[in-house]
């Protein structure tokens, strides 16, 4: 059977964090996370968790879709 | 006393493969004839020992104060693999990098258990004793003894006078094997977690 292929998940942090004016320490802060999961959220290296991704969505007052979105991995 | 904890494990860590390399250069280094009348060789000899002596009390140390210290098990895990479990990102990595490592040591170790089982003894056997043509006699041995002393004698070409042409039996101690379980046990953690921590 194959192996099925990755959910690659996009997110639009990056752009609400700069509209708060927030370094992505402080982001990290806010929802409970280090800087360097930010980091990786925002490059695509890490996918978060469905309880960061409320955190997240809570925070920036967004629908999580509204902030993340998937794609399948090439 | 975080300093002293800070301390003990850096010097518990980073002195495990500097002494086993030392350890081995040092000794056969002074056995050779460069050494003869060499005092740096001397000197190194017996550093290495006083430095491996230090080292044996911090593992005592780091062996109780990681059962018994929470925060001395953090220190431990940030200096190996630069990460401190403190959120679900470093978690899982910590996680990731446990299950490689079980796995990497499961191969280890049933590798280790093969090549001690085995032995293998090649000689050339004694004029006037060839067998249908053949002057050389391959032994090859099976062995498991779980406790010491117990062991069978190996039905071998010992005392057959021939010539011994290759002969293989393991060769670490048991403190050598402990020794390299623990440096690839360190080693191997520190490398799956960096490489999955950078992504």
């Amino acid at each position: 059977m194959e192996k099925p292929r990755p959910f690659q998940i996009k997110s639009r942090l990056h752009v609400l964090r700069a509209e708060k004016d927030l370094t992505q320490e402080e982001l990290g802060r806010e929802v409970g996370v280090t800087r360097a999961t930010i980091i990786a959220i925002e490059k695509g290296n890490y996918n978060p968790s469905l309880e960061l991704a409320f955190k997240l969505a809570r925070f920036f007052d967004k629908r999580i879709d509204e902030i993340f979105s998937t794609e399948e991995a090439t | 006393m975080k300093a002293i904890n800070r301390i003990v494990v850096y010097y518990f860590v980073i002195a495990l493969p500097l002494l086993a390399a030392a350890w081995v250069i040092f000794p056969a280094f002074t056995r050779t004839e460069k050494a003869v009348g060499s005092a740096f060789f001397e000197w190194g000899n017996a550093a290495t020992g006083y430095l491996f002596s230090l080292w044996v009390v911090t593992a005592l140390y780091v062996a109780v104060a990681v059962i018994v210290s929470p925060r001395f098990r953090e220190h431990l895990l940030k200096l190996i693999a630069r990460i401190k479990e403190r959120d679900e990102r470093e978690a899982m990595i910590v996680g990731r990098a446990s299950r490689n490592v079980f796995l990497l040591n499961v191969a280890l170790i049933v590798c280790l258990l093969i090549f001690n089982l085995v032995t293998v003894h090649v000689s050339r056997l004694p004029e006037g004793q060839t067998i249908a043509g053949k002057e050389r006699n391959l032994f090859i041995g099976l062995n498991l003894s779980p406790v010491e002393g117990t062991a069978c004698a190996s039905p071998g070409p010992e005392g057959s006078g021939g010539q011994t042409l290759f002969d293989y039996h393991f060769p670490l101690s048991v403190s050598g094997v402990l020794y390299l379980m623990m440096i690839v046990n360190l080693g191997a953690f520190s490398y799956y977690a960096r490489r999955l921590e950078r992504g």
